[in-house]
Order: C-alpha cells, then sequence, then structure tokens
C-alpha cells in the first residue's frame, strides 16, 4: 500500500471501525451509561508507576473494545477446541483436523477484525515516514521503508493450508512477522490469537509492533541498508539504557534486543496516534482503560510465576511498559498524566526537534 | 535415507545401545528449560531417551519434550517455562514420531544458513543413554519442517487424553 491508498484514507474510515467494535463489545460493557470523564478529572496518581498501572487487572475492564487475556489463556482455549475436533473425528487426518479447527476459530468476524487493523496501522506508519522532516529521511531512504512495509503479507486462513508450512502456528497465540529466505515478509496471525474479544487497541499496538519489525534496524542491515537517523535513534536507546547493555551483546546477533526495542517503539507512537483519533468516541476512564490495554499482554504474570518471557531479545516488561510506552508524551496525555517531560528524554529520529514535530 | 541415519534410528528405537554423539554447534536461542532440564537429569538413571524441541515465536518460548521409561513416552508441552500440557502414550505410537524427529534434525543441519538475524531459532535435544545430540536452526529458513514435527508431536498430545 503507497500514497494511492494513504490518499483514500479518511478519518471517517476509523470512526466506521470503531463503531463496528463498539457495537461487537456492547454486551460486555454498556458505555453510554457511564459518567463522562474528562481527561483532566481522570488525572491518576500513579503517572510516575506506569507499569503498575497498566499490570494491576481492572475490577471492571471499561475499555469498550474489548479487553485481554493472557497467552496462556488463549491457548489453552485453542488446545480445548482443538482437542474436541480430534475427538469427535478421531479417524480424520492432522489436515482434517486443521481446516475444522480454522473453520471455528479464523470466522469472517475475526479476520474482518484483524484486516482492519492491519491496513489501518499500514496507512498510519505510511504517512508517519512521510512526516518525517527531510532532516531525518531523504525521499529516497522515504520510499525505501514504505516500500518495506507495503510488502508486508498479512496471511490468514481459511484454507488451513495457507499455514501448511508452518502448521503449529494454528494454536498458538502469536503474530508473527517473518523473512523467507527468498526475502519475502509476511504478517501471520495464531488461531488462539482470535480467540475471546480481545481490545482493538492491543490488536492495534501488537500489529505495529510486527509491522515495525520488517523496518527495525536489524532488518534493514540485513538488507544492506543504512540509515544516519536510526544509528541516531540506537544511540539513544542506548543511553536511555532501552537496550539492555550486555558484555555478551552482539548488535543484531546474540543477546541483543535492539529490534524488539525498535519495534515496541514504533507501535506506541502509532498506537498513541490512533487512541487520539478516537479520543471523541471515548470518556477519560475508557481512554485510560483502552490505551492501558494496549500493552497489558506485555506485562509479567503473577508474581511467584514460573512464566519466564524471553528476555534475550526483548527488554523486560518494566522497560517496555514504564519506560517506551509510558514515556511517550502521547500516552501520558492520553492517560491523563501530565507530568512534563524534557524532549531528550524521549528517543525520537531527530533528538534536536521537538516532540511534537515528526508525528502522525 | 542415508545408511547412517538408518543405523542411528535403529540405535535409538533399542536404547541400550550407546548412540554415538555429534553436537552440532547451536547458536543463540532463549534456553527456558533448564529448569526442566535439571529435573530431568536427576531422573536420567532409568530415563532410556529424551526429545526435546525448544523453539521461540516472537517473545513466547515453548517446549515440546518427550521422555521416554521403558513402554511408555510421556509427553509435556511448556510455554514460558510453565507446564501447560501432559499425557502418557505407548511407545508404539511414539516410535514413527521419533523416526520422523530424526530424520528432521538431519534436516536441520542442512538447512540453509543466511546472514540475517534469526527471528525465530529453535533448538532440538535428543538425549539416548545420557548421550545428547542437538541441532539447531532457524524457523523461516527450514520450509516447515520444525513446524509439522512440532503440529505432530502435540497431535499425538491432543489425540491421547484421559
Ligand atoms: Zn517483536
Amino acid at each position: 500500500m503507497g500514497v494511492a491508498l494513504w490518499a483514500n484514507f479518511k478519518p471517517a474510515v476509523e470512526q466506521s471501525e470503531l463503531k463496528a467494535h463498539l457495537e461487537t463489545n456492547e454486551k460486555n460493557h454498556n458505555s453510554r451509561g457511564l459518567a463522562e470523564v474528562s481527561l483532566n478529572s481522570a488525572i491518576h496518581p500513579g503517572c510516575q508507576r506506569i507499569y503498575e498501572r497498566v499490570c494491576k487487572k481492572p475490577i471492571i475492564d471499561l475499555d469498550p473494545t474489548g479487553t485481554v487475556h493472557s497467552d496462556d489463556e488463549s491457548e489453552k482455549e485453542a488446545h480445548e477446541i482443538y482437542r474436541e475436533i480430534v475427538r469427535k473425528n478421531p479417524d480424520w487426518t492432522p489436515d482434517q483436523v486443521d481446516e475444522a479447527f480454522v473453520s471455528r476459530v479464523f470466522t469472517p468476524e475475526n479476520r474482518a477484525k484483524i484486516h482492519s487493523a492491519f491496513y489501518l496501522v499500514k496507512r498510519k506508519l505510511n504517512h508517519w515516514i512521510d512526516q518525517q522532516p527531510d532532516t531525518v529521511f531523504n525521499s529516497q531512504e522515504k520510499s525505501v521503508i514504505k516500500s518495506r512495509i507495503r510488502k508486508v503479507e498479512l496471511q490468514l486462513p481459511p484454507p488451513a493450508r495457507l499455514y501448511q508450512d508452518e502448521p503449529d502456528l494454528l494454536t498458538k497465540s502469536e503474530l508473527l512477522y517473518e523473512r523467507k529466505v527468498t526475502g519475502e515478509t509476511s504478517l501471520r496471525v495464531g488461531g488462539a490469537y482470535l480467540l475471546f474479544a480481545k481490545s482493538w487497541f492491543n490488536v492495534v499496538f501488537s500489529l505495529a509492533h510486527e509491522l515495525g519489525h520488517a523496518i527495525d534496524p536489524c532488518e534493514i542491515r540485513s538488507a544492506g541498508l543504512s540509515f544516519p537517523a536510526y544509528d541516531r535513534l540506537v544511540g539513544c536507546f542506548l543511553e536511555h539504557r532501552l537496550i539492555a547493555m550486555r558484555k555478551t551483546r552482539s548488535e543484531c546477533g546474540g543477546n541483543d534486543q535492539l529490534s524488539e526495542t525498535f519495534a515496541d517503539w514504533v507501535a506506541v507512537q502509532i498506537t498513541a496516534e490512533i487512541l487520539a483519533n478516537y479520543s471523541t468516541r471515548l470518556n477519560g476512564k475508557q481512554m485510560i482503560h483502552a490505551a492501558q490495554n494496549s500493552v497489558r499482554d506485555l506485562c509479567e504474570s503473577e508474581p511467584g510465576s514460573e512464566d519466564r518471557p524471553d528476555i534475550e531479545f526483548h527488554p523486560s516488561p518494566q522497560i517496555r511498559i514504564e519506560e517506551i510506552f509510558g514515556k511517550n508524551p502521547k500516552i501520558r496525555k492520553l492517560l491523563g498524566c501530565e507530568t512534563p517531560i524534557q524532549p531528550q528524554s524521549y528517543c525520537q529520529f531527530d533528538p534536536t526537534l521537538p516532540l511534537s514535530s515528526g508525528g502522525i | 535415507m542415508s545408511n547412517t541415519r538408518l543405523i542411528k534410528i535403529a540405535i535409538l528405537l533399542a536404547p541400550a545401545v550407546l548412540l554415538s554423539c555429534s553436537s552440532s554447534k547451536t547458536r543463540s536461542i532463549p534456553q527456558d528449560g533448564d529448569q526442566q532440564e535439571s529435573s530431568s537429569n536427576s531422573s536420567q538413571s532409568n530415563q532410556e531417551s529424551l526429545l526435546e524441541i525448544d523453539y521461540s515465536l516472537d517473545r513466547d518460548r515453548y517446549r515440546l519434550s518427550f521422555k521416554t521409561f521403558g513402554n511408555r513416552t510421556t509427553i509435556e508441552s511448556y510455554h514460558d517455562g510453565k507446564l501447560v500440557e501432559k499425557t502418557e502414550i505407548d511407545r508404539e505410537r511414539f516410535s514413527p514420531f521419533l523416526k520422523k524427529a530424526v530424520q528432521s534434525m538431519d534436516t536441520f543441519r542442512g538447512e540453509l544458513k543466511t546472514h540475517a538475524p534469526c527471528l525465530n531459532p529453535f533448538l532440538v535435544k535428543l538425549r539416548v543413554d545420557g548421550k545428547l545430540e542437538q541441532v539447531s536452526g532457524c524457523r523461516s529458513n527450514d520450509a516447515g519442517y520444525l513446524s509439522k514435527l512440532i503440529r505432530e508431536g502435540e497431535f499425538l498430545l491432543y489425540s491421547k487424553r484421559d
């Protein structure tokens, strides 16, 4: 998708997308019954502890578009569905079971949701790159970056054989950006990811993260490209400890968090903008819950849990939520946190520009 | 199929015989299973064979483990270090899968290597009578062998439960 498709984009598209999700999930919460809460009146005392705010599960989730379940819950549900199909059809081959599973899980409604979020995020990314000043990217660099975003193909079953080279993904809770040895890039969606009414904003963040990988510094480097603006940004990530400094770290190799930090950083900016576009439809508390939901699946499990998410390639959940998400000025505003952030305290492509520049 | 591989499979299926060991160099992969591995070490004397498939999908880490004792094979699946599913099947049902796993390990060794960073690495370990063989790879480069192997292993898990 390039300039032509972006030109077709109208805010009304987002409004209709949101409307559909609001209606779909109206059974969860009757948002009209909630008192309007302005952002100013919703300023939260925990603005210095965004991680705690995000990760403390609310008693009632006021995000009208859905909620966030753990990967474990989603995968258990997917396993149950799979197991039920196997038991009812003991003579079926794995391929037949996969097809039945796909028709149960990759429903037209679920597919439509992913599809609309994917293209919304692509459009926003495209525009974000276009809006960067010439001091960040020249026109050639912009077109290379946008071309990489455009080339990522969304692959959604049915048929199940679309994932015939990766059938185990059908029951997983992952969104996966992949690059084949041929250089083709795709984004695939695990079936478990589609179970439950997931927050629209969590879907947006997750897709923006995966699409961010298409232009992350390591992917850019492996394509034989180099952008000065990326070098400055990486320097900022290191300075702010958004990438763990380890003796064993090899940039874009083992023990390196660069590509994941970058993907999160991109996703935060895209999600912040999409959240802000919906501010007229969500009241203050709904907006806060929606913003928190966008990254809630990044939280650590309960204290004492045996869960050990990867921290070799990913920053810790605290860094991802408290620093990359929680220090973004737009996110802070949406969370009702007006704490002033100095321009140099949040990384951007051009550190000399005010934080409002190069926005979406 | 090469003679060497046939011999290797034959040895595996008769685990009293020592497996000749040729550990391949492993690349960096999240090794989430140290805890489980130490528990399997403790019972190693009674354990005839162990097959473990560790793999990453973005930030999540998975393990599919098959431990054979006598005529029974225990299958366990882990997600980020946590046991998710466990079941037991007859060794007879496990043998064709094990054969496929051994063949796949040979395929992984011949997998096309690229200089690009690996987005979703994996590590397959096979231990028979304390002798370890392991091979690592990258999901996107293996033409789907790893994923198909995992799916078949999970199918054994799904299709047997009380
Ligand atoms: Zn990622």
